[in-house]
Formats: structure tokens, sequence, C-alpha cells
């Protein structure tokens, strides 16, 4: 008997340690399942998936084209410690099977790659719309969906939440810089004649709703959520409609857009209001929405009868 | 092709024991009704008075054609998008309202650059074949254009500051490179037409392989490229088109006093020489002139291929003769040609509503217009002196390649950059899964490539012919993207069964046609026919990239040629593919050496020459399909590795197809394991790296072919 309650102390002792081993990491598993650590190591070749889950703290071990990710994400930085899987759309198969991996996150552009996995489980999550507009939700599901997989619900939620509180507090500081800007239209340069105008069906339809303004569109999008326009279209827009530049914008493609004497006309900067965003991962998820908040808080506007 | 021109033709497995490892066995295919087919331009009529009258009506009734055409395209762009009355068309931009503005611009100066980059280019192509003498030099075959754009790219991408006044600069220095390339080839076998032309298409394959790499690794950062490349026309503002009006102006300026000795030199470089014409500082200026033009071109509108050479062609088809003449047409053909491009994609951008950019669409129109052409030259004065590089005959030991296949399998198996860096890796998880299928799929299709290019080169008897280069590959990729992209719509899945056979049609298809024009044509304008359709999938893959389906991202660096999806599962059907057809490869030789004496000798020695022929045709449309399946249609060892295996001895077809076989399959492997390690974990498409150093090898071999004897 004695024996048996030193074994149930010692067990006590032991789940106690292991509890406050645990405590600081939020996620709790059976050490059957992960013999190498106590977390699940996700590996997201694509960028919109790796954002929204290194935002949300649970880091990737793996994602693809890490030494653009600056360039074309920004926020969140990605951890130090994360492996290059070479190509996004080439993820190297050969390095993820060298990677303690416990499961791939990717989705429907990246099917090619699927059977390349070997038995390591593969998920698709994908944020976009479902419908002709995109919806908060539709950006609130994937999220959901990545703190399943992740085994671990509240996670997600607590991130959401702090999205949204994260958007509302963009929103606030945005409202205070430029009361009057109340519509926009979101277009990003090809080349200096054409550009893909961003639509209903694109991450900014929720990101502005969420900050109470309006998008404004030229024509219904494709399935990727723009509608291709040439710079001539612009004039139909009206002179309260702020146009904002999605960068990366070629320093090329700059000094065209300068020289075109329809931009010159449209008198974008002087009596039309325009301003250049910071790239934004256009295919990503909940973290391309808060980015985008987070930019359009800190842009500085130019010209028109918002200032 | 004549008949008699068939039989004057050397076979390309005749059997020499020259001493010599590399000699040229050249050999001018005599056309019959010319004297002396050679110091002639191209295309000149032999008596022009009784042709004269007959020619001038073709061409008015041509130009007038071509002009009511362009007319009524405008018409029709005009009555569909301006509403304001036709005189507003031409007030100043400023007195028009921004919309109005927007469009004014779109069509009139649009039209303008339209008609003025087609005509320069036109005046490029007549001045490049007046100065090497080969009616099929143009900016598109000689890599001017390539080389201009693969310069503007790599400064885009890594010194955008450089291109952003500097374009003209940095494109002109790509054309000279390129073209200088071409011509440093070239000039040892004194500008032979074909090795000239050959020289040209390797370049242009090789510098376009380098141009897709970039690509496929700076995609995002090239987005602006992509457009730029496809050669958008429309305008927003009037500086380009004064800039070309200008060009225009300065070129006809220049051209002038270069008439005459131009004439002079289109007789007889001697004779000119002892007349007093400066021949080389011509030529210098000549390149000169067509490098600073093409660059300007290219670098105010992007890449527009083919209108140079279309209307090069057509002056040549009309058999005008005078050099200002040949001039003055080849502008105003080369406008028209472009300007109706032109509007025929703006009236196609609201039906299909996306953005067609006017390169694209010449690129497509390309392949039917130059197979139109080919068509018209019946009695083509091109001389073909056809580049041999034969070897002396050595007897071979098949098992040591054999067992060095086999060896450079193992090692680029074991030898690996894995997770902790460089070292021998014996995991045999990861070398079954990922290396080993590989290494195998590069080495079948390798395989299968050499062996396609044995059998063409065999049965076209013309040395440059390979799946590569006459497009069968292009032809098999065009219909897997065409497949990709349609056979949802059918209601079909686009599964690998279902891309196998639409890519099966596309090769298949663009064999019968070669085969059909090969009974027509001379060799040399044959290769025309490759570019044609090399340019057409070109077209086609950038209006696939324009539509910005990111699914397509997979496709492109595919169609560049890598290894990446191979399966353990499927790896094997490959393999047995491959072992198949190549033993039916070698079931066909005795036929096919025959047929390589020509048609009627084979006939007389009682082969069935269309069945025959027929199957070859499959066995090589099943090759060519298959490999480009598994690691797209990019990669030089269709060309270069029979050509590899007849220096190193095979000079027998019974030698050289299996030997041709065991180096396609090595060169591929380690193209593939290059491909795969240097830069772990990003990696460069096997068939990038096999057209890099194939091309490369094939450019260092045709440099040592002689000056053909009979100059």
């Amino acid at each position: 008997m004695t024996a048996l309650k030193w074994f149930a102390l010692a067990l006590c002792l032991v789940l106690t340690a292991c509890n406050s081993q645990t405590s600081t990491q939020k996620t709790t598993t059976s050490e059957a399942e992960n013999s190498h650590s106590d977390r699940m190591n996700i590996v997201s070749p694509d960028w919109g998936n790796a954002a929204t889950l290194t935002a949300m703290g649970h880091a990737p071990i793996a994602t693809g084209d890490v030494r653009v990710w600056d360039r074309w994400v920004g926020s969140p930085k990605l951890p130090a410690s994360i492996t290059d899987l070479g190509i996004r759309y080439q993820p190297n198969a050969e390095l993820i099977a060298q990677l303690p991996v416990d499961m791939v996150i990717d989705n429907y552009f990246y099917e090619h790659a699927r059977n390349l996995y070997g038995d390591v489980p593969a998920e698709s999550v994908m944020s976009a719309a479902k419908g002709e507009t995109a919806t908060w939700a539709d950006y609130t599901e994937p999220t959901r969906e990545l703190g399943a997989l992740i085994d671990n619900p509240k996670m997600a939620e607590d991130y959401i939440a702090q999205s949204q509180k994260d958007i509302q507090l963009a929103s606030q500081q945005f409202q205070q810089r430029y009361p009057k800007a109340k519509k926009f239209a979101v277009v990003q340069f090809a080349d200096a004649n054409n550009m893909r105008m961003y639509v209903a069906n694109s991450l900014f339809q929720p990101a502005l709703e969420q900050m109470n303004r309006k998008l404004v569109v030229l024509g219904k999008g494709n399935q990727w959520g723009f509608v291709p326009i040439r710079m001539g279209d612009l004039a139909q827009l009206d002179d309260e409609t702020c146009l904002l530049i999605i960068d990366p914008l070629s320093p090329i493609t700059r000094a065209e857009i300068d020289d075109s004497l329809i931009w010159q006309r449209l008198g974008y900067g002087n009596t039309r209001c325009v301003g250049e965003l910071p790239p934004v991962w256009i295919y990503g998820g909940m973290s391309s929405l808060v980015s985008l908040a987070d930019n359009l808080s800190e842009v500085s506007l130019k010209g028109g009868e918002v200032l | 092709m004549s008949a008699n021109a068939d039989t004057n033709n050397n076979p390309i497995n005749n059997h020499t024991d020259s001493a010599h490892t590399m000699t040229l066995a050249s050999q001018a295919a005599t056309v019959s009704d010319s004297s002396s087919p050679l110091n002639q331009p191209p295309n000149q009529p032999n008596s022009q008075t009784s042709l004269f009258a007959n020619l001038s009506w073709r061409l008015w009734a041509m130009l007038i054609g071509l002009a009511a055409l362009s007319l009524w395209s405008s018409w029709a762009l005009l009555d569909q998008q301006w509403t304001r009355p036709l005189s507003d068309l031409l007030i100043p931009s400023s007195q028009l309202d921004i919309a109005s503005m927007a469009i004014q611009l779109h069509i009139v100066a649009t039209s303008v650059v339209a008609l003025l980059a087609g005509g320069l280019l036109g005046v490029v192509s007549i001045l490049l074949q007046q100065l090497v003498k080969n009616p099929l030099a143009s900016d598109t075959t000689l890599g001017v254009g390539v080389g201009a754009q693969l310069a503007m790219l790599i400064v885009t991408l890594f010194l955008p500051s450089l291109a952003i006044y500097g374009g003209i600069y940095v494109a002109f220095v790509g054309a000279i490179i390129s073209m200088g390339l071409v011509f440093a080839l070239s000039a040892p076998s004194r500008f032979n037409p074909l090795i000239l032309i050959l020289a040209g298409l390797v370049v242009n394959i090789l510098l376009a392989a380098v141009a897709n790499v970039l690509v496929l690794f700076f995609a995002e950062r090239s987005n602006g490229m992509l457009s730029w490349a496809a050669g958008f026309l429309a305008q927003n503002s009037w500086h380009t088109s004064i800039a070309l009006v200008i060009t225009a102006i300065l070129m006809a300026i220049v051209c002038l006093p270069l008439l005459k000795p131009l004439t002079l030199m289109s007789l007889d470089d001697t004779q000119a020489k002892r007349l007093g014409v400066p021949i080389n500082g011509i030529r210098a200026l000549v390149v000169l002139v067509v490098a600073v033009v093409t660059a300007l071109v290219i670098s105010e509108v992007g890449l527009i291929g083919f209108i140079g050479l279309g209307a090069a062609s057509l002056v040549n088809a009309l058999g005008i003769s005078a050099i200002g003449k040949r001039l003055a047409t080849a502008f105003g053909l080369g406008a028209l040609l472009l300007l109706l491009t032109s509007n025929v994609a703006l009236l196609l951008e609201p039906i299909l509503d996306m953005q067609i950019p006017a390169g694209a669409m010449t690129g497509i129109l390309g392949a039917p217009l130059i197979i139109w052409l080919i068509l018209r030259q019946r009695r083509a004065r091109i001389e073909t002196v056809t580049p041999m590089l034969t070897g002396k005959h050595t007897s071979i030991a098949f098992w040591r390649w054999g067992v060095g296949v086999l060896a450079i399998i193992m090692l680029a198996c074991l030898f690996v950059q894995d997770i902790n860096g460089w070292g021998l890796s014996t995991d045999w998880a990861l070398t079954q899964q990922y290396r080993l299928p590989r290494s195998l799929s590069a080495a079948a299709t390798g395989l299968m490539l050499a062996v396609a290019g044995v059998l063409l080169q065999t049965l076209t008897r013309n040395p440059m012919a390979s799946p590569e280069v006459l497009g069968v590959s292009s032809g098999a990729a065009l219909g897997v993207i065409l497949g990709f992209l349609l056979l949802p719509s059918l209601g079909l899945s686009a599964g690998a069964g279902t891309l196998l056979v639409s890519g099966l049609s596309g090769a298949m298809a663009v064999l019968l046609l070669i085969i059909w024009l090969a009974r027509r044509v001379s060799s040399g304008y044959l290769l025309l026919v490759g570019i044609g359709i090399a340019a057409m999938m070109d077209g086609v893959m950038h209006m696939v990239k324009l539509s910005g389906d990111p699914r397509l991202e997979a496709m492109l660096s595919w169609l560049s040629g890598t290894t990446y999806s191979a399966q353990p599962s499927t790896v094997w059907y490959l393999i047995g593919i491959a072992a198949i057809l190549f033993v039916l490869s070698l079931l066909l030789i005795k036929p096919l050496r025959v047929l390589g004496l020509g048609t009627g000798v084979a006939r007389n020695l009682g082969v069935a020459v269309t069945p025959v022929t027929l199957s070859l045709l499959v066995l090589v449309a099943a090759l060519s399909t298959a490999s480009t399946l598994a690691v797209g249609p990019l990669s030089f060892i269709g060309l270069m590795v029979p050509h590899l295996a007849t220096s190193l001895g095979a000079v027998k077809l019974e030698r050289q197809l299996p030997l041709a076989a065991l180096l396609g399959a090595g060169v591929m492997v380690i193209a593939d394991w290059i491909g795969r390690y240097v830069i772990f974990p990003y990696e460069l498409p096997a068939g990038t790296i096999a057209a890099i150093i194939g091309g490369g090898y094939f450019l260092w071999l045709i440099r040592k072919v002689p000056a053909s004897a009979n100059r």
C-alpha cells in the first residue's frame, strides 16, 4: 500500500512537472503522437497560411520562397529558425521528407505537389471568397480550420478576436487622420498601361468593410478577385474615390506612369486622392487583412478633397 | 523540295572513312532552274522583264488587300469605341475629356506605334537578309530580339534604376551581344545560311531558357516584365510614337547612302571590293543600324516576333530585287501587318475579356504565316549546304557506355546535398522515394529525346532536325496546355491520360505538317516551321500568364523542363514506355536507313515508303510527347546527342541509335542532378540545364564547321 502511495505521489509530481512545462506552451498533445516535440510541426509551402499561422503564434517550421517573404508579405516576420523550401510552387519534397513534419497545409494552387509528401498528411485551407462578394466569414472560417488542424481551436479564436481589435484600432487611427476618405479603388500595376483592379471578391472588400469604408469597383472580377483594366478606365471613377496602389511597383513602371499623358490628366495627387500601400499577400488569409488595415492606417494620401 | 534535290542531298548517315574527325560534307542542292544559286540576292527573279508587270500587279494586289484589311479593322475598332465625330480623333489630346483622350491614345497612338514598329522591323529584316544573303534571316531568327529582351530582363531585375531611362542602351547591348554571338559562330563557315540560322536558333532557345529561369525565380518581381515581354502596343502617351517617328526618319536618311554599296555587295563581294566598296565598314554599319533599331523598338514596345520575317518573306515572295524597293516595300508590309495584328488584338479584347498583347498575337499568327510563306517558296534558292559532323568510324564498346550511365545514375542518387549540406547519403527511404525516381525519369527522357532526334535527322535528312528544333516538343506542350485549359470546359477532367492524348495529338499534328512540307520545300525552310510553332507556344503561354491564373505557375515550371513530379509509382511506366519505344525504333533501323537514301531509292529497293514513314512518325510523336510530358519541351538533347554519338565514332545508324540513347540518358541525368542540388533547396529545371549544356556544346561544335568548298 505504501508503495502505491509513493507511486501516486511520484505520478502527481511528474504530472505537475509536465504541466508546468507545457503551461508556457499552449498546446498539449499526448507524447505518443509526437515523439520529437509537444507541438504540431506544420509545413506550409503557401504564404497565406504560413503568415496566418505565424501571426497566430504557431509558426510553421518551413515555408517556400523565404528569400522574398519581406518583399511580398512583409508582416508578420518569420521566425529565424524557419526552413526555406525553395520555390513556393515547387516545394522541395526531398527536404520536407527530412524535416520532423506532422502535417503539410497547402491550398488548391499546390495540388500538383500533393503526391510528393509521401505519407505525411496534407490538408488544404484556402482563404478566398465563396461567392461574388468576400465576407468577414470567408476569412474567419479558414482561420478556425487552421486552429482545428493544429489542435488548438482557442488559439484561432483568440487570434480572430485580436485581429478584429487590431483592424478596429487601425480604423480609428485612419478615421482621425483622414476623416473624409470614405471610398477606395484598389489597383496593382502590371505595366504603365495595364493594371489589376481588385474587386468585391478580393480580400480588400472585407478589410475595408471592417473599417467602415467602401470599395469601389469597375466591373465584375474573375475568380482570383480582380478585373484587368487600363489606365484610361480610371477616368470612370468619381473625384471622391481615393486610388490605392498596391506595391510592389517597379521603378521602371513608376517612371512610365509619370510620363503617361492620361495619368497627368487624371490628376491623382492633385485634384484626386491617391495613396501607395506596401505589399500585402493578395491570396493570403486573416493576417493579410490585418497587414492591410495596418498599412492603411499609416498610409499617406495625397491630393483630392480628403485632407 | 524537288525530287532531284532529294537525291542530290547526302544522307546524314553517309559513311565516310575520312581521316578527319570533323569534316563538313556539304553539297549545294542545285535547283533545276537556276544557273548559279549562289551570289544572288535571295529570290531574285531570273527574267525580270516578262515577270515585271505580273509581279508589280501581284505586289499591288497584296498591298491593297493588306491595306484594306487594316483599314477595315481600324474602322471596326473606331466603330466599337469612338463615339465622337471622326475629325475629333486628330485634335490635340489636351482638348478632349479624359475618357475620350484615353480612347484617342488607345486607337491613334497605338496605330501609329504599330505602323512604325512593324515597318522598322521589316526594314531591319531586309537589311539583315542583304547582309548575310539569307532569306531566313530576320530579327527573330537571328536572336537579335531575344538578346535585347534578356538584357532588359536582367537589368530590370537587378539594376532597375539603370533600366528606367536607359532601356534602349541596355537593349542595344543585348542585341549586339546576341548578334555578335550568332555571327561569330557562323563566321568560320563563311555565313553558311543554314549554319547561321541554326546558330540563331540555338542562341534563341538558349537565351529564352535563361530568361525562363529568371522569370521562374523572380516570378513576382518580373510581373511587369511579363506584360512588357508579351509586347503590349497600347499607348497612353505620345512618347513612343514620337521616338519611333524620329527613328524612322533617321533610318531613311541612313539607308539612302547605303543603297548603292548594298546593291553592289548583293552581287558579289570581291567585285564590290574591286569597285571600291568598303565592305567590312558597310557590314559593321548595317549591323549597328539593325541593333540600334531593334533595341529601340524592343525597349519601347516589347518583343514583337515575326513581323519583320513576315514582311521580308513577303518581299522575297514578290520577287522584288532592287534594294531600295525592297526596303520600302518591307516597311509598308511590316507596318500593315503589325497594324492589322494590333487591331485584331484590340478587337478581341472585349470578346475574350482579357488584355491581349500584340506581341503574343504575332507569335501565334507567326506559325501559319510562315507555313503559308514557305509553301509559296516552292523553288526556294536557299543554298542547302548541309553541315554534317561526321566522325571517324571506330568500334564502340557499348557495355562500357551502359555501365557508365548506370554509374552516373548511382552517383547522382548517392552524392547529394541534404538538410545538412553536401555528402554521401545512403538514406534508402529518401533515395527510393525522391532521388531514384527523378534520376530514372531523367534518364528515360534523355533516352527518348535522343532516339527521336536520331530518327528525325535520318528521316528528314536534315542534321538540324530534332523534336525541339522542329517544334514537335512545342506542339506536344501546346497540346497539353490547350488540354489543360479547354478540357474542363468539355466536361473532361484534365488528368494524366487526357493530357497525354492532347499532347500526342499536338505532336502528331506538327509532325504531319513537317512531313507534308518536307516534300515541298527545302530542308532549311523546315526549321522555320519549328521556330513558328515554338513562337506559337510562347504566344499562348504569354496569354495564359497574363490571364492571372495562379495555378499556371506550375505549368510554367513544368514547361521549363523539370523532373519535379516524378513519382516512384509512375517512373516505371515512363521507363517501360521508353524501353518499348526504343526497341521499336531498333526494329525500324533497316527500312529507315534505306529511306535515308531518298524515297526513290527506297521504293526501288522494295521498301513500303508510306507505311514505314507513317510508323516512324507515330514513333517520333510518341517519343516526343512522353518526354515532353515528363520534363517539358525545352532541351537540346535531341539535337545534340546524335551528333555527339557520331563524333564519338558511331557513324552507322545501327550504332548511332543505341549510343545516342545511352548518351542522352547520361547527359539528362547529369543535368537533372545539377539542377536539383546546386542551389538546394531551390531547383533549376533539368530541361534548362540540358539546354544550356547542349546549346553550349552545339555552338562549340558548329564553330568548327569549315567554310564550304564551293565558295
